[in-house]
This record gives C-alpha cells, sequence and structure tokens, in this order.
C-alpha cells in the first residue's frame, strides 16, 4: 500500500520557480520529475474518466510543446489560481520545449489541483511521442537518458479522458465515437492504459466534426472517424448536453465554430510549428446559460468588431456573432509570443527539416556582448 | 536621491515580493538606473563600431592582434567574376554590399502573418519567393469548387517560388494548389494498423447482430454504424505528381545537372526555403512538400521535394531539381521517385546500430533521401 503524501507547497513552488523564472527555463532533474509524476498518478487514481468542473473556466486547446505561448495565454487569461484551466491535451511533440511544457503543466496541476485539470489527447501516448519529437527531446536534454520520457508518459495513462462543464458541456480531445452513445460508457472505461488503435478511447483523441456529413464516415486513410451533425445532435440529446468542446484541429483563425456553436474547435498553439503563421486562442466560458434559442452563429464580418464591443463579449454582442459561441463564452484570441517569434527566425526546424544545430554559431564579439545569439541569415548548400 | 524616492522603491520592493508570493509571471524589472544607460551606450558603441565595414582607415591605423582570412569565394569555374553582374529588379528593397556587391537578405520580418517578399535578378533570371501563412477558413471555402476531397492540414496556398527569363519569357513556379490537382484519383496505402482495425470493427458488428437476434436493441448511435462508409476514395497520402507549373517546351535530354559547379563553394547570393503543404496523417506520419533554392553567380538550383513516411508502412520521396546556367539561359530539370518499405529502412538501422534513437533518423529528410533507392528518374532540359 502506497502511504498517501503530498509534497510541500514549498518545493512545488520551487519547481515553478525554475521553470518560470529562468530564460531560457531550468529544466527539471530526473528525480524531480519522477516524484512529481508519482504523485500525480496516485492523486489521478481517484479521478473519474469524465471530471464534472463547472464555470467559470478557461479551456485550452493543443500545445504541442510551444511553452512560451503557454505563459502568453496566462498573461493574457490570467494565470492559476485566479483562473481555473482545463486543458485539453497534447501538451508535448513538435515544439522545441516539450519537456518544459509539461514540466509546468504537471507542477501546476499539483500545486492547484482544484484549478488546474488535464485531459489527455492524442500525443499523450508513447508511439506518438518517440515519432514526432518528445522523446528525442528528452534524449537531447537529459543527456541521452530515456528515463524522464519513461516517468511522463507512464503519468499520461492516467490522464482523463473529458471533462463536463456545468454538465451541459462536454469537452475531450478529438471528438464522438461510433461505439459510445452514452458518457456513462465513457465513464465506464478503464482508462490508465496505452492509447488503443480502435475503441471509444481512441476515437474520443482521435475523430473530427465534417459539416459535410451526417452521420459517421470512416477516414479513408483505413482507421478513425469523421462525424456528422446528426451524430453530435443525438448524443447532445441523449446525454442532455448543449456542446461540445474540442481540440485536435489546426486552423488559422485559431477556432472554428461547427452548426452554429454545437462543436467548437479550440487551438492554442500560435505560429504552429514556427511556420504556419496562425492565431491561437483560448474558450472562456463565463457562466452557462439554459437558453439555446441564442444560439450564436458565426453571420457576421470580423472587421465589424470594434474596440468597444468586447466590454459585452460574454453577451449577445457583434463579438459573438462572429465567432459562433453560446451565451457566456468568449474566445479569447492571441498570436504568438516574442519568443516564438525569435524561434522562427532562428529557422530552427520541427519535424526533421533543416534541423540546423550550426547555427548555434559563436557569432561576433558583440552578439555575445549581447547575450544574444546572432541572428544569422540561414544559407544551405543543398543538392 | 530623495528619500521619498527611497521609500517609494522600498515600498514596491515589498509589493512584488508579496506578488512573489502567487503565481506570477516573470518579468518584473527595477527601473533603469544610470549604469545601465551607461552599459546601453557601451553596447551601442560597439554595435555601431562592429556594423561598419572594415575601411582603408581601420587598415591604416593597424588593428592589432590577427586578422581572420577572408574566406576565399574565388570560383575555380572558367569566367566568374569575383563580383558578378547582379541587378535589383524593381519592388526588391534589398541593399547591395558597397564591398563585394552582395545582395544582403535581410532576416525574415518578425511580424505576423510572415510577410516577406525577396527576390533577386541576376543576368536574365529573375526569382521571386512568397512565404505566407496558412490558409484561412474563407479561403479554403473558396477551394470547395476547386478540391473534392480533403485539403492537408497545413496549406500554405499563398506561398510560391517563381524564376522567370525576363527575355524568352520562360517560367517555372512551385505552388501548393497546382501540386493538390496533380494528385492520383486515390492511393492502395493504408496506415500500418489497418486490418486489425477492421477485423475489430468486424467482430463488433458480428456482436450486434447477435445482440439484435437476442434482444429489441434501443435506436441509438449504432444505426449509424450500419451505414458506415469511407468518405470518396482520395489519395490521402498527398503524393503529388508534380514538376511545376512552366510554360517552358521540356524535352527529354541527355545532359544531367552538372553537379560539379553546385559542389563548388561559390558564394550563395539568395537562398530561401519554404513549406508549400504538410499533414500529419492523423499522426501515422508526415506528408510534406517544401522547396528550397539557392542563387549562386552563374547559376542557380531549385528542389522542390515531397515527402512521404507513413510510420511502419513505407517511405516516399519525390523530387524536382531545377538547374538554371544564366550564361546559356538552359535549364535542366531532374525528376526522380524514391521508395522503400519502412520496415527495410529500419532493419538498416539497427544493423548499424546508429544512436538510440532511429526515429529521429526518420525525420531527416536527407538523410532517408541517401538512405533509400531510386525508382524512377527523367531528366529534361530546355535545349
Amino acid at each position: 500500500m502506497t502511504i498517501p503524501y503530498n509534497i510541500p507547497i514549498s518545493d512545488l513552488d520551487y519547481c515553478l520557480e525554475q521553470l518560470l523564472d529562468h530564460k531560457p527555463p531550468k529544466i527539471l532533474p530526473p528525480e524531480t520529475i519522477q516524484h512529481l509524476c508519482h504523485t500525480l498518478k496516485t492523486q489521478l487514481l481517484s479521478v473519474p474518466n469524465i471530471m464534472p468542473l463547472q464555470s467559470p473556466i478557461s479551456i485550452v486547446g493543443d500545445i504541442h510543446g510551444q511553452f512560451h505561448d503557454l505563459l502568453e495565454i496566462f498573461q493574457i487569461g490570467g494565470s492559476p489560481p485566479s483562473t481555473n484551466y482545463l486543458f485539453l491535451g497534447d501538451y508535448v511533440d513538435r515544439g522545441y520545449y516539450s519537456v518544459e511544457t509539461i514540466s509546468l503543466l504537471i507542477a501546476l496541476k499539483l500545486r492547484y489541483p482544484d484549478r488546474v485539470f488535464l485531459i489527455r489527447g492524442n500525443h499523450e501516448s508513447r508511439t506518438i511521442t518517440t515519432n514526432y519529437g518528445f522523446y528525442t527531446e528528452v534524449l537531447n536534454k537529459y543527456n541521452g537518458s530515456a528515463e524522464v520520457w519513461t516517468y511522463i508518459t507512464d503519468l499520461f495513462d492516467y490522464l482523463p479522458l473529458g471533462a463536463t462543464i456545468d454538465g451541459k458541456i462536454f469537452a475531450a480531445h478529438g471528438g464522438l465515437s461510433p461505439s459510445c452513445q452514452q458518457l456513462d460508457q465513457i465513464r465506464a472505461l478503464d482508462r490508465f492504459r496505452e492509447i488503443p488503435h480502435d475503441g471509444i478511447m481512441a476515437d474520443l483523441v482521435w475523430s473530427d466534426p465534417d459539416t459535410e456529413i451526417l452521420d459517421f464516415k470512416l477516414s479513408p486513410r483505413g482507421a478513425g472517424y469523421l462525424f456528422g451533425l446528426d451524430v453530435i445532435n443525438k448524443f447532445c440529446h441523449d446525454n442532455d448536453l448543449m456542446q461540445m468542446v474540442r481540440a485536435h484541429q489546426l486552423c488559422n483563425e485559431g477556432y472554428t465554430s461547427y452548426w452554429k456553436g454545437k462543436c467548437l474547435t479550440v487551438w492554442s498553439a500560435p505560429n504552429y510549428c514556427y511556420r504556419c503563421g496562425n492565431r491561437a486562442s483560448v474558450l472562456e466560458i463565463l457562466y452557462y446559460s439554459g437558453e439555446s434559442k441564442s444560439m450564436g452563429e458565426p453571420n457576421a464580418n470580423e472587421n465589424d468588431v470594434k474596440y468597444d464591443d468586447y466590454k459585452n463579449r460574454f453577451e449577445d454582442s457583434i463579438v459573438h456573432k462572429v465567432q459562433g459561441v453560446l451565451p457566456g463564452q468568449f474566445f479569447n484570441i492571441f498570436e504568438a509570443s516574442p519568443e516564438n517569434d525569435e524561434d522562427t527566425s532562428k529557422g530552427k526546424g520541427v519535424n526533421g527539416i533543416n534541423s540546423d544545430e550550426e547555427l548555434v554559431g559563436n557569432g561576433d564579439f558583440f552578439c555575445s556582448y549581447f547575450k544574444e545569439r546572432p541572428r544569422k541569415q540561414h544559407v544551405e548548400y543543398f543538392l | 536621491m530623495s528619500q521619498d524616492n527611497q521609500e517609494q522603491s522600498v515600498s514596491s520592493k515589498e509589493s512584488t515580493s508579496k506578488s512573489k508570493t502567487v503565481f506570477t509571471m516573470p518579468g518584473n524589472r527595477p527601473g533603469i538606473q544610470a549604469v545601465h544607460v551607461n552599459a546601453a551606450r557601451e553596447m551601442v558603441r560597439l554595435h555601431t563600431q562592429g556594423r561598419r565595414p572594415p575601411s582603408s582607415t581601420t587598415a591604416s591605423t593597424a588593428v592589432k592582434g590577427p586578422v581572420p582570412p577572408l574566406p576565399s569565394t574565388a570560383s575555380s569555374f572558367p569566367g566568374a567574376s569575383p563580383h558578378p553582374h547582379v541587378s535589383i529588379p524593381e519592388g526588391c528593397k534589398n541593399p547591395q554590399c558597397t564591398h563585394c556587391g552582395k545582395v544582403i537578405i535581410p532576416a525574415p520580418q518578425s511580424s505576423y502573418p510572415i510577410q516577406d517578399t525577396p527576390a533577386i535578378a541576376v543576368k536574365n533570371w529573375k526569382i521571386y519567393t512568397i512565404k505566407k501563412p496558412i490558409l484561412n477558413s474563407t479561403e479554403l471555402e473558396d477551394l470547395e469548387a476547386r478540391f473534392h476531397f480533403p485539403l492537408p492540414e497545413m496549406i500554405f496556398g499563398n506561398s510560391r517560388v517563381k524564376i522567370v527569363n525576363e527575355v524568352s519569357g520562360e517560367s517555372i513556379e512551385f505552388n501548393a494548389l497546382d501540386a493538390l490537382d496533380s494528385l492520383d484519383s486515390e492511393s492502395h496505402l493504408k496506415v500500418s494498423y489497418h486490418k486489425e482495425w477492421l477485423d475489430s470493427r468486424r467482430s463488433e458488428r458480428e456482436k450486434k447482430e447477435k445482440e439484435e437476434r437476442g434482444e429489441v436493441e434501443s435506436r441509438d448511435l449504432r444505426e449509424f454504424t450500419d451505414k458506415l462508409d469511407t468518405i470518396e476514395p482520395y489519395d490521402w497520402t498527398y503524393s503529388p505528381n508534380y514538376k511545376g507549373t512552366t510554360n517552358i517546351k521540356f524535352s527529354e535530354s541527355s545532359q544531367e545537372i552538372p553537379i560539379h559547379r553546385l559542389t563548388q563553394p561559390d558564394p550563395i547570393l539568395f537562398f530561401d526555403e519554404a513549406v508549400l503543404f504538410e499533414d500529419e496523417l492523423a499522426d501515422n506520419g508526415i506528408s510534406i512538400l517544401n522547396y528550397k533554392i539557392r542563387v549562386m553567380p552563374t547559376c542557380l538550383l531549385l528542389l522542390c521535394r515531397f515527402y512521404l513516411r507513413i510510420d511502419n508502412v513505407i517511405f516516399r520521396i519525390r523530387d524536382t531539381r531545377v538547374f538554371v546556367d544564366f550564361d546559356q539561359d538552359l535549364v535542366i530539370r531532374d525528376y526522380r521517385q524514391q521508395e522503400y518499405e519502412y520496415s527495410e529502412l529500419l532493419k538498416s538501422v539497427q544493423r548499424k546500430s546508429i544512436g538510440n534513437d532511429p526515429k529521429k533518423l526518420f525525420r531527416d529528410h536527407d538523410w532517408v533521401s541517401k538512405n533509400i533507392p531510386t525508382i524512377n528518374k527523367v531528366v529534361e532540359s530546355n535545349q
């Protein structure tokens, strides 16, 4: 039997300080990560697969290791514990700071367990992280040891799969599953495992909405689903829900509203992969309103939004009509952090394109005087 | 400094330390002090000094210490003058180095959306590149009539590279949308766990049929799974058959791209690279089309590469190289296809036992390209 044990708050604050007060952020030692992961695992054991949460809460989509853009979110949307946060998964892979991002989120979750909530995305998995960068990043940052990757991916198996907000909004990473009609079917799953290739657990983190169809369609890739209007209407009706909020899909605007706000995509990685130039957003849910008749519809032009409109952004305003959200909701849109910008101009690559470590040159003397990396123009004698 | 001021600074320090106890953001900096101002002045002095070209005056004042020898830019190519004729086209704001005539290409501007349109002209040839963010939802909607299949996750539809001969009017361009027009109508490839996935679906259906025989099934979401079928087949790997959008009359040629001219250390007047489209195949690998271009005093090389990796299935590379000789207005186009089984490459990596992270190599397109066989090659020229 494990003895219930909590890490002292001062230790957690120290971890947060290491990550937040240094530039570049200091990574936590492997023993600390092990400790944090172990403690969080014991806490997550008693958390149900679908967490019942209440508004007000801010919902964050994919982050993908863009640590500085995560800090940007806290900057614009308020930081825990003054703001409640629900993260929809995909914390690691692709960005340069997966280790720092997941470390910060773990530390925050332990520090403010009633304010920060994490659910699982498709990248919170062993196979995916070996293919898309997190594993490699751990090897690079921890002197070739995969230990930290093991602790963190083991922790991923304990993350819950979804959440409800005020019992009316269902939040998950991907979408709905044809094998799942009732939320109770998700609640009954044994989630403490690697994400399988099929079944409810896989579909929850994989599937996408599609406005062109009504029912479920198989993806031509040979695995995975698309779901349509009838599916979401039936699911919402059967489970007494108003809306589904999910992440998983990149969009230039940082958010997408489907079917008059019945389903929302929130995407929180601006300038994704340091090259997409897209915006990102956080979905702020201030309150839940029982009225369904004033459901938003994206029927207004973004250019019509005046600064004053933001005063009553949660009410029936033009902002609302542009974003296509329900009353009490608002997509807080933001752009990439200056650090993201910096990484972009350095031309470091993601997923293996032009991953030129040489660029970190010693540069001229005044560059080192400025303690900055020289902004060298990348030139390559490719063949 | 008056006492009041000191008191104020003390009290402000107290307040910052107080706010530190909650989760604060980094970046609280003290005010500017005189010593900082002096340091800043010194930096500016060093900075401006460092930027100044090594003029004759500095040479006459006899700089102490070893002067690093200038990198040899002398080309072994006969007729290549050290100061080639480099003209700047209209609209190109790039300054020339007063010293060597080299075109100074500025680092990408740190603005979002990223917008930079560097261009260069050498002899009769003009080279344009445009890099823009991914398409937004309005632009994507406009494409619905042109493409009847789900488009890649990231489409840089406004990015392009174009090479134009101002005299003859010959031009060749590479862009994402034309590449997507060239896809096959479907792909025989499936993801690695496709069979497993289908089998599990089949067994689920059998189970359901049994249930139906035994008891009255409530009408639920499963009714949709009866009609479950894939959406219209399309090439979900996005493998283009694209050799550029061009008006050049190419004919098959025995004249290969002269590698020796590309391997000599000619100065690169202009270099650029960009992604045209990219899709992560729902985390089953990657499908990406990108280009790289480098312009030397007498020739240029453009490589437009399609790279496909389906995890545990296949690697596929389709390279289009365009070589232009500025003196002879000669254009050579080299198109080659490479394909290899995923398992075969993994085996050969394991045989050579290169590191403990083979998948890192699989993200390195150049490495993969060098290590898999070519299955098809076509060389064409305009002469």
